[in-house]
């Protein structure tokens, strides 16, 4: 259940202590935890993944398909309104109302994880989460579907079952999934939770 | 309340043409319209996307629909609705009309269900103005 506004103040100079396993295990994985007006997420790759994942993530800005500067660590921030992906993580383009911070850190030893911090405000009443799907061929956008985050109070699982409510309803017919302006259909969705994929739509994961 | 008062000219109708989007600002207002032609029918909607405030003036036409340049969400000029998200927040409409080969617009925003603020769906027809849809080409 989400925090009120009052508690989620009162929490505000809370952080995080990494050198408390435990506690950072609260925010490892697909899920986020909520610190303060925050969700927070914490991921931990091998450098080499790390990197892979960093050349590969996209935006779409006014000036078009931007792929981010190949800076390795330190923080970079997808502000709100811009679609982005993640090519073979997540099967489709995320367009956020509140800006994502990523703060990548190196391992502290050599052949140790690299961490990646997510830190993104809870939703507002009327802010959402948009999941869409641009034409892989001329950029049009194909589909789009609005969760209402900020409304719906359900916290990030909401999202996560709205993420497989999109997945399922994409791939269930290609009429859906054809561009109106080029005629170019695309590949199947997918889900970041790999577990929820079916064999097609992990193979997908490959492609886009 | 005159037919013509009120009425703004923007364009010549032949730089206009079917499939065209031409980005214009009103005269005498702070207003800036996307004005488009889809099969010889002109519409006029307000050039701010909702989604972040992309310049729809810049935008392009892409099946009958208005798409902005920013993140391409795309919305149905005879409606304002939103049809890529479906039903995203609708966009403002401006009645539109051809006066003796002028494209005119009027800035005030069509109520949600159609009207003008003279009580006429558009387009509007009168004294020597030529009945939309606009046909070129002839």
């Amino acid at each position: 259940m989400r925090k009120s506004p009052v508690e989620l103040a009162r929490k505000a100079s809370e952080t995080i202590d990494f050198s408390d396993e435990k506690e950072v295990q609260k925010f490892v994985g697909f899920g986020f935890g909520t610190l303060g007006e925050n969700y927070i997420g914490i991921r931990r790759w091998p450098e080499d993944q790390m990197m892979f994942y960093g050349s590969n993530s996209l935006t779409i800005t006014p000036k078009g398909l931007l792929t981010p500067r190949e800076h390795q660590y330190g923080l970079h921030v997808i502000y709100s309104g811009t679609p982005h992906h993640t090519r073979h993580l997540f099967g489709y383009w995320h367009i956020n109302d509140v800006d994502e911070a990523y703060i990548r850190v190196p391992p502290t030893e050599p052949g140790g994880e690299a961490t990646l911090v997510i830190v993104m405000r809870y939703p507002r009443p009327g802010e959402r989460d948009m999941f869409a799907y641009y034409c892989e061929n001329c950029l049009t956008l194909v589909q789009c579907y609005v969760y209402d985050s900020g409304n719906l109070d359900q916290g990030f699982i909401g999202v996560l079952q709205f993420e497989d409510h999109v997945v399922k309803t994409f791939n269930s017919d290609p009429a859906l999934r054809t561009c109106k302006e080029c005629g170019t259909v695309h590949p199947l969705a997918y889900r970041f939770w790999e577990p929820h994929n079916t064999p097609d739509e992990e193979e997908a994961r490959s492609l886009w | 309340m005159s037919a013509d008062e009120g009425w703004v000219r923007v364009a010549a109708a032949e730089d206009i043409p079917p499939g065209k989007l031409k980005g214009i600002g009103v005269p005498g207002t702070k207003l800036v319209l996307a004005v488009v032609n889809v099969d010889g029918t002109l519409h006029a909607v307000d050039s701010t996307c909702p989604h972040r405030e992309g310049p729809l003036a810049n935008g392009r036409l892409v099946a009958g629909e208005v798409e902005c340049p920013w993140h391409r969400f795309r919305f149905d000029p005879q409606t304002g609705r939103g049809s890529v998200p479906d039903a995203y927040a609708p966009i403002p409409r401006y009645p539109v009309r051809v006066v003796d080969g002028s494209v005119e617009v009027l800035p005030a925003p069509i109520p949600e269900n159609g009207a003008t603020p003279e009580g006429d769906a558009v387009p509007q027809t009168g004294t020597s103005v030529e009945p939309a849809p606009l046909v070129h080409g002839t």
